[in-house]
């Protein structure tokens, strides 16, 4: 079926990423665990959908399913039901080694608790994201620094995770997770282990620099005013998004 | 490439003694060093013995047994190709008496001085400290003798033995006539560091050999040779025997001590499956660590799969380690079995074992030969079993799930 529109003379191979197309598609994700006492189901029907630089929030008690939640939509755990669609790819069955390749090209991670390779330094934390993407580490180097400079680090980029304070590790731990140019950051809980104002400073620069970068943003989080600076502030209860 | 970077540094973290790595590699290198010592001095023994059997027998042997022969048919082979030298020599036993009343059974050499010099290295071991005099001075009134013999006779320089043929003590007994012992002045003693050569050689002229044995003129018993490449005796004797025929045999010199040349070699063969053994143990000892070492770090294998890091990527980081460790492990070792090995002799010093040496192993100092293939044999096998222990406890680190792994509370 030839389309006159579509530039290489209609043979639609995989959609290039167009600004139209929303990050991510979730519909209709279904997901519980096993346990001794039969299966506990986490996920009930989770329908999200994220536009291109959007920023949404996710509140939930502890336990509703948060974290799994984000495990799914970032491919490091599999639904048991439902689709997921990244950029216009369907990614929902794809192989392990299909989903982490995708993963490093064009998602960020930021953890509760930072994750930093303990042998390494704050630069070489960064850099090593950029390596696992496939970059030669002289062309992410530079890139590199310049987020280390953006979260106020430069001048401890030789420093182990060891030598710096929480909240300046979960700031490395941004300058990591925005090194591959990402479409989209999944943040669980990036404040969860910092007091209220380190907590804060590190907020404001998540805000910032996925903001200036246009980069997607889903954020989950136990603090309501954090939440309610998304446009889209959404509730897990019950294993289902609410508003 | 970022795999092997980080197992570098995960081995080796900045700022950090690096405890695990030590002790691992550490473990690998005593192995290692263990292996190599016992195979080289094994080989060592075993080149040793081969070399002084080939210096007291020749490379090859020709003779026809139980006769003499002619000197011109014993000596053909000198125009062979690949012959360097050959001289003839005559054996037979002797009854020495010394000025107590030891009596002792002798089994002396007549050799001709000036050949023989050419196929065995005897002028050497007259200059060692305890040895003295030369072969020049070898003439058809005078001897020359090993030094443990001169120690157990006390005899010197210029003091006397007399002996004579058992041949002759006999017919003596018979009743046939009277046979005065044969008087020799001691014109030189060599060391060879031998004990078997050392404790028994008695070397006379070809000619005083003839008197005692009755050998008629132009005669002897045997020659030997030296060739110019001593790994072609085989194919030397096998020409010899080509062109002169039977009753002529030509053997190489290493097949008069064939059975106790292969008991050396089974030995280092035995002694290399006992390391092999051990080596095993001390592998599966080093891969459980490994393994311990690799599950402390299952979060940061999950964070790893959430960056996007393939499994074959971790996989390669945890072997990479193992790799390392086998590879350091192995350069330390070897260096330690060759510092072990230049003491060697004040290690068996500090054992008081020296005089065990002479006794069992016939040596009064230990030998050093070095063979590239037990090196090789080692780098092989500690690659191996490492890699090995090491695929373990990677392929379980490459199956994690990240998902499961980021909760890892460890
Ligand atoms: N591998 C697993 N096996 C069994 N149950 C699991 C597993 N992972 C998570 N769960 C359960 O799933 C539920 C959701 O866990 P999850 O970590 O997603 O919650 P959360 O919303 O992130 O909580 P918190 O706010 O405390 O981080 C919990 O009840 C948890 O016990
Ligand atoms: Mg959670």
């Amino acid at each position: 079926m030839l389309d006159e529109n579509l530039p290489d003379g209609g043979i639609a191979v995989a959609p290039p990423p167009s600004s139209e197309l929303p990050v991510l598609s979730a519909m209709a994700l279904v997901k519980s665990f096993k346990t001794p006492r039969g299966a506990l189901s986490v996920l009930e029907g989770i329908t999200l959908e994220v536009a291109v630089g959007e920023f949404v929030s996710i509140r939930g008690a502890s336990g509703s399913g948060k974290t799994t939640l984000l495990q799914i939509l970032g491919g490091l755990d599999q639904a048991d039901g439902g689709e997921l669609v990244w950029n216009g790819e369907r990614v929902t069955g794809r192989d392990n080694a299909f989903l982490a390749k995708l993963r490093s090209r064009w998602l960020g991670y930021v953890f509760q608790a930072y994750h930093l390779v303990p042998e390494l330094t704050a630069l070489e934390n960064v850099t090593l994201a950029g390596r696992i993407a496939g970059h030669p580490l002289c062309e992410i180097t530079p890139a590199a620094c310049d987020l280390l400079e953006r979260v106020g680090l430069l001048s401890r980029a030789g420093h182990l995770p060891a030598q710096l304070s929480g909240g300046e590790c979960q700031r490395v731990a941004l300058a990591r997770a925005l090194i591959n140019k990402p479409r989209l950051v999944l943040a669980d809980e990036p404040t969860g282990n910092l007091d209220e104002r380190t907590g804060a400073g590190v907020m404001d620069m998540l805000l910032e620099l996925t903001r200036s970068e246009g980069v997607a943003l889903v954020l989950v989080t136990h603090n309501e005013a954090f939440a309610q600076r998304a446009p889209r502030a959404l509730v897990l209860a019950n294993g289902r998004l609410t508003a | 490439m970022w795999p092997l970077f980080l197992a570098w540094r995960q081995l080796f973290p900045p700022g950090r003694f690096p405890v695990f790595a030590s002790v691992s590699i550490l473990g690998v290198a005593f192995g290692v060093a263990a292996l190599l010592v016992v195979q080289s001095v094994m080989n060592s023994f075993g080149e040793e013995h081969r070399r002084r059997v080939r210096e007291s027998y020749g490379d090859v042997v020709l003779r026809i047994p139980n006769s003499t022969a002619p000197l011109e048919l014993l000596e053909s082979p000198a125009s062979l190709p690949g012959v360097a030298a050959v001289a003839p020599y005559i054996e037979g036993n002797v009854v020495l008496l010394p000025d107590d009343d030891k009596l002792q059974f002798l089994r002396v050499r007549g050799i001709d001085p000036e050949k023989e010099g050419q196929v065995t290295p005897l002028g050497r071991y007259f200059a060692s400290t305890n040895g003295a005099g030369s072969l020049d001075a070898l003439d058809d009134e005078r001897v020359i003798i090993g030094s443990q013999l001169a120690r157990t006779l006390s005899v010197g320089m210029g003091d006397f033995i007399e002996v004579q043929s058992v041949a002759k003590i006999r017919q003596m007994f018979d009743g046939k006539k009277r046979m005065p012992l044969k008087r020799l002045e001691v014109c030189g003693i060599i060391h060879t560091g031998f004990t078997p050569a050392d404790a028994n050689v008695i070397l006379i002229t070809l000619r005083a050999a003839r008197d005692l044995f009755g050998v008629s003129k132009g005669y002897a018993e045997a020659s030997h040779m030296r060739l110019v490449d001593h790994r072609q005796a085989p194919a030397v004797a096998k020409e010899i025997n080509g062109n002169l025929g039977p009753p002529f045999v030509a053997l190489p010199g290493l097949a008069f001590r064939a059975v106790f040349l292969e008991a050396v070699e089974m030995e280092k063969q035995m002694l290399f499956f006992l390391m092999f053994i051990i080596t095993l143990v001390a592998s599966f000892s080093i891969g459980s660590t490994l393994f311990s070492h690799v599950v402390r770090r299952t979060r940061e294998i999950g964070l790893l799969g959430a960056l996007g890091a393939q499994s074959r990527q971790i996989l390669r980081l945890f072997l990479a380690q193992g790799v390392i460790i086998g590879i350091l492990g192995y350069g330390i070792g070897t260096g330690f079995a060759v510092l072990l090995l230049h003491f060697r002799q004040e290690i068996v010093r500090l054992f008081g074992a020296e005089e065990t040496m002479s006794k069992q192993y016939m040596f009064d100092s230990v030998p050093l030969h070095y063979n590239p293939d037990d090196f090789l044999k080692a780098a092989a096998l500690t690659l191996f079993l490492m890699t090995i222990v090491s695929l373990l406890p990677a392929f379980w680190a490459a199956r994690r799930k990240p998902s499961e792994a980021m909760r890892d509370v460890g």
